[in-house]
């Protein structure tokens, strides 16, 4: 068939121009002749012909259905309404199935055919020549319980071309001249049919072809998709940045049971304070200057029982990243990290779960998927129960325990919008009450609610004319999120109540080049912040701090393919402070140069900020949690710069080598004064500026065997300094780090084992103590109070260091499954050959020669546990 | 042995003796460390000076009772805002909680002195083993009050106490004590300038 795009009557007529995704197509093009393929049931390739679609029609005339088909899958069709049969009317059954086959079958039966132009437009054409000009062999393709057989290849001796069998099995075929055909049916799965028939010119014959079922004994295929881990690779600078899939975290060895934080511990340029802690020093930074995202969304004191255990149920993570330096344009808020939870999307259909039972606590996740694959959804939740099993010895014996409840559902929207909403609930609750008003209760949690709605435009969308790229995605957080504490003492002697609440409002829009992927995104938020503390009876004053604060960003990310061997990631932030009143601008930048296609030579740097800071002391060994407090007119915002130098080499498919060295100078960093005068508000801090530098490396073996783990080390120097010009070590400052991760798996058993050595931290070395002496006007004398009030002498801050740490963990699961359930009962050490790391010193100075005793991490500690999945 | 085991084995060994720590160790005691405590009353005539030593592990220092080991033979004086050097004299009697301490008095009367509220006084302790202590101080411009006893019986748990009084110039806070009737001391309360 011969035709031209837009020459009116020519060959077609066309009434109708049904335009989608017009962007960059003339609106008349040079007339040009072609010869059309029809379409067929696979759509011929062509995206949006394959896409499945719910097409909802009632009876309907042929053109009504083609117009609202190409409305609803954004196709380019065009047709002739004068075209006989055009207009007859339709029934077409609402059935979800690929667009290609819902424009065939509406025009089933119909003397019309789709033809795809060279530029993917569809015309509607005739299908039949005048029968006085040619044979026709129609006919249907059908299995031997007569349903029909799409696809099918009819084959006509003679005839340069095959034809394909229609949803419905019917076919159409010309042969080329009158007199014997043979028409050969062809379809995988089959045995093929063959037909001859004799026609004269103008003749036409209808056959049915019965195919008996074939079934073919296929070779093993073996495909290979690049994996996530090599795209991220080659698609980005990704300074710094590291990712633990949900299996590795959950087959690191456990404490007792699986953790997020505890697995990233592990990775290089991360410590933690002590055994006691799963919190994180970064580099050499505090541990306040990480921002923890679930889902996108900020949660500020993600642990449990002053940083033993995570608030992340294990079987809910899907995956983690961790950005420990020179992150790009779009993540700010804090000087150190980005650590980025994201939950499991289940993408099985049916009804999916898991059971994770260990001494401490019970997990249990449910997940499925919502329709074909429009969305899914997974709950989940845990409770510690030491408190119950204490019960059955003593009433309340161990009246305390955590919970946690996460959701996280997915769903696609009309349109082609996918909404996303995450929601998470935890408490730590240690409540005592002996029967009258003399009770105990001390509480505290997060909660989190975020939803999130994104969406893809493809095929070169428009904005008022103006291009926007091959492909834009867009998307809208909002989001609240809070920490509390409250303790009240019996008869309400002492209460504090401390609280963060975050409310945010984030989104981007990305535009993607072949050269470029720009981003332009904003982050809002209100953050309150309260701390209160009162004891009423004593008659004591403390600092009661309430703050209403803004806090607000502007940001641009370009990654830019310079050329095949550079990749160039270059943006900026504009930070406002609302409490503060202060704005400043944080230029971000990175690079990766592909010195060959495995090894890459990387670079960062970038200005921080960070508005709200942690009133907790790091040179404290245990903290319970953080108090947030934002920057005001009082507390300046503090800031870092990162520089970020590294190498990584992909040694194979699954072995990966980075070595990245870094430097962090901070400035306006907050430390906690002691010598705050209680009841003054704004010298809870005092101003210390600092630096941090070193090196990591990360030798690593992806699960392709029997063997995956990783080696970490870590060598950091961290130091600050005081307004006076003082230097010290600040607590969290560890030399060397070494993490060794080791996975084994066997049929029936996997083992796994972990080994760390590192360094000790600095401490304050007591020198001895003295008791202070109360004046007594009354009496005239001094005297020793009612409570003696030891007061320590202390050597320079943070001069001592503790000794080296060792531990050694292993854990061994047996793999097995039980009717379809998989049931992976385990078993695990902690501090296998009980090394005895001490994580403080306490000194006694009443004896000479005066001691000094540990404070013991863990001991040997051994646990056992079932994980069920199905 | 399999060559693995063996290696297993030797690597457990040798993480077993890395492990093994002294978890309590004696330390070396460190220097002495002066120790003074000091107060300057209005509503006295004898100040009150007391020298010890902290505990430091060292064997002269070594405490009795709550107490650090007193330090005799200082030379303790104080000096007023208009030069005048009162000097303490050691008191080789007073006893707390059994044990002797070193406490220095310094009689106002013997110099013919007061304290001037305002006024900013030195303090210099020298030991006989050559360690000098100094220190400075400027009282209060306030008087001493002591509000009169509630007639009625008071319960801390269920009434309130109300007090007022009369702000001093340059103050940075204020002690409030509460005291029973048989002195026993019931609470004892700090405020910053601006909280009364």
């Amino acid at each position: 068939v011969s035709t031209s795009v837009c020459a009116p009557r020519t060959l077609l007529l066309f009434a109708y121009l049904i335009v989608a995704n017009a962007a960059s197509r003339p609106a008349c093009a040079q007339a040009t002749e072609f010869r059309a393929p029809r379409l067929t049931a696979d759509g011929n390739g062509i995206a949006a012909l394959r896409a499945f679609a719910t097409i909802d029609v009632g009876r309907e005339s042929v053109a009504q259905v083609l117009q609202r088909i190409a409305a609803q899958a954004g196709l380019n069709l065009t047709f002739d309404p004068t075209l006989p049969g055009i207009q007859r009317q339709v029934v077409i059954p609402t059935v979800r199935r690929a667009v290609a086959a819902t424009l065939l079958l509406t025009l089933d039966g119909t003397p019309l055919a789709i033809e795809i132009g060279h530029d993917a437009r569809l015309i509607v054409v005739a299908s039949s020549l005048p029968r006085d000009t040619a044979v026709v062999v129609t006919g249907r393709v059908e299995d031997t319980l007569g349903r029909p057989l799409m696809g099918a290849i009819v084959r006509v001796a003679g005839m340069e071309t095959v034809v394909h069998s229609t949803v419905s099995g019917r076919f159409m075929a010309r042969p080329p001249r009158p007199g014997r055909s043979v028409i050969r049916v062809h379809l995988l799965g089959y045995f093929d049919a063959e037909r001859t028939v004799t026609l004269a010119m103008g003749d036409s014959v209808d056959l049915l072809f019965r195919l008996r079922p074939n079934p073919l004994r296929l070779d093993a295929v073996r495909t290979e998709e690049t994996s996530a881990r090599r795209a991220r690779f080659e698609d980005r600078p990704s300074v710094g940045t590291l990712s633990l899939g949900g299996a590795e975290i959950r087959s690191t060895p456990r404490f007792i049971e699986a953790d997020v934080m505890r697995a990233v511990q592990l990775l290089p340029g991360v410590s933690a304070r002590n055994d006691y802690s799963a919190t994180l020093n970064v580099r050499g930074g505090e541990s306040d200057q990480n921002l923890v995202l679930l889902d996108g969304y900020p949660i500020y004191n993600p642990f449990h029982l002053g940083g033993l255990f995570s608030t992340f149920i294990a079987p809910t993570v899907g995956e983690v990243t961790l950005l420990s330096g020179g992150f790009p344009a779009p993540y700010g808020g804090r000087l150190s990290s980005v650590l980025d939870v994201h939950s499991a999307d289940e993408e099985r259909p049916g009804m999916h779960g898991t059971a994770d039972v260990s001494l401490l606590s019970t997990a249990v996740s449910l997940s499925s998927v919502i329709g074909e694959g429009a969305g899914s959804w997974m709950i989940a939740g845990r409770r510690t129960y030491a408190d119950a099993v204490a019960d059955f010895v003593k009433s309340n014996a161990f009246p305390y325990h955590f919970s946690d409840a996460q959701a996280h559902f997915t769903h696609r929207l009309p349109g082609g919008a996918q909404l996303a909403v995450t929601a998470y609930s935890g408490l730590d609750l240690l409540a005592t009450d002996i029967g009258t008003r003399d009770e105990n209760h001390f509480d505290w949690g997060n909660e989190v609610v975020g939803t999130t709605v994104s969406k893809t435009f493809a095929d070169h969308p428009t904005l008022a004319g103006m291009p926007l790229g091959e492909r834009v995605a867009i998307e809208q957080r909002l989001s609240t999120s809070q920490f509390h504490t409250s303790l009240t003492t019996g008869l309400s002697s002492l209460s504090l109540h401390s609280g963060v609440r975050d409310m945010r409002a984030a989104g981007f829009i990305t535009s993607y080049t072949t050269t470029h992927d720009r981003t332009l995104g904003y982050d809002a938020a209100t953050v309150r912040t309260s701390y209160a503390t009162s004891a009423p009876v004593a008659a004591v004053l403390f600092d009661s701090v309430s703050q209403h604060t803004s806090v607000g960003s502007l940001f641009y990310d370009d990654l830019w393919r310079v050329a095949p061997t550079l990749l160039l990631q270059v943006g900026g932030r504009l930070d406002y402070t609302g409490g503060r009143g202060s704005a400043g601008f944080s230029p971000r930048l990175s690079l990766k140069y592909f010195v060959t296609p495995d090894l890459a030579i990387t670079a960062a740097t970038g200005r921080y900020v960070q508005p709200i800071h942690s009133l907790g002391r790091e040179d404290v060994p245990l903290r319970l949690f953080d108090f947030w407090i934002a920057s005001d007119s009082a507390l300046p915002v503090s800031h870092a710069w990162h520089y970020v130098l590294g190498a990584e080499r992909r040694i194979t498919p699954a072995r990966t080598l980075r070595v990245e060295g870094f430097y962090k100078r901070y400035s306006d960093l907050l430390d906690a004064n002691l010598l705050a005068e209680p009841g003054v508000p704004g010298d809870e801090f005092v101003v210390e500026s600092g630096r941090s530098y070193g090196f990591d490396v990360l030798l690593q073996q992806l699960e392709v065997g029997r063997f995956s783990g990783w080696a970490a080390y870590t060598y950091a120097l961290s130091t600050r300094t005081q307004v006076d010009g003082t230097q010290f070590f600040p607590g969290q400052d560890r030399r060397h780090d070494l993490n060794l991760v080791g996975n084994w798996r066997w049929p029936r058993y996997t083992v796994a084992a972990r080994f760390g050595l590192a360094t000790g931290t600095p401490y304050t070395a007591v020198l001895g103590d003295y008791t202070r002496r109360h004046y007594d006007p009354i009496t005239q004398t001094l005297t020793d109070g009612n409570a003696p009030d030891k007061q320590f002498l202390t050597g320079s801050r943070n001069g001592e260091r503790m000794p080296l740490t060792q531990r050694l963990d292993v854990s061994v699961t047996r793999n097995a499954h039980v009717r379809g359930v998989a049931v992976s009962p385990y078993f695990s050490i902690v501090n296998l050959y009980y090394a005895r790391n001490a994580i403080a010193y306490s000194f006694d100075y009443r004896t000479s020669p005066p001691a000094r005793t540990d404070v013991p991490g863990f001991p040997i500690l051994p646990s056992f546990g079932v994980n069920i999945a199905w | 042995l399999p060559g693995s085991l063996a290696r297993s084995a030797v690597a457990f060994t040798t993480l077993l003796a890395l492990g093994c720590t002294i978890p309590d160790q004696p330390i070396a005691p460190s220097g002495e460390q002066v120790v003074v405590h000091a107060i300057l009353d209005p509503g006295s005539r004898v100040q009150l000076v007391l020298v010890e030593r902290a505990r430091t592990g060292d064997r002269n220092a070594v405490a009795c009772g709550q107490s650090g080991s007193g330090i005799g033979g200082a030379d303790v004086s104080i000096t007023t805002p208009s030069g005048v050097v009162m000097r303490g004299v050691e008191d080789t009697t007073h006893l707390l909680f059994g044990c002797l301490e070193r406490l220095y008095r310094v009689p106002l009367d013997a110099y013919g002195m007061s304290l001037t509220p305002g006024g900013t006084y030195g303090l210099r302790v020298r030991t006989p083993s050559g360690q000098e202590v100094t220190g400075s101080t400027t009282i209060p411009d306030a008087s001493l009050t002591v509000p009169e006893p509630p007639a009625e019986p008071f319960s801390f748990l269920r009434d309130t106490l109300r007090l007022q009084w009369i702000g001093a110039r340059g103050a940075a806070g204020y002690e409030v004590r509460v005291d029973s009737h048989a002195g026993l001391e019931l609470s004892t309360a700090y405020f910053v300038s601006d909280s009364r």
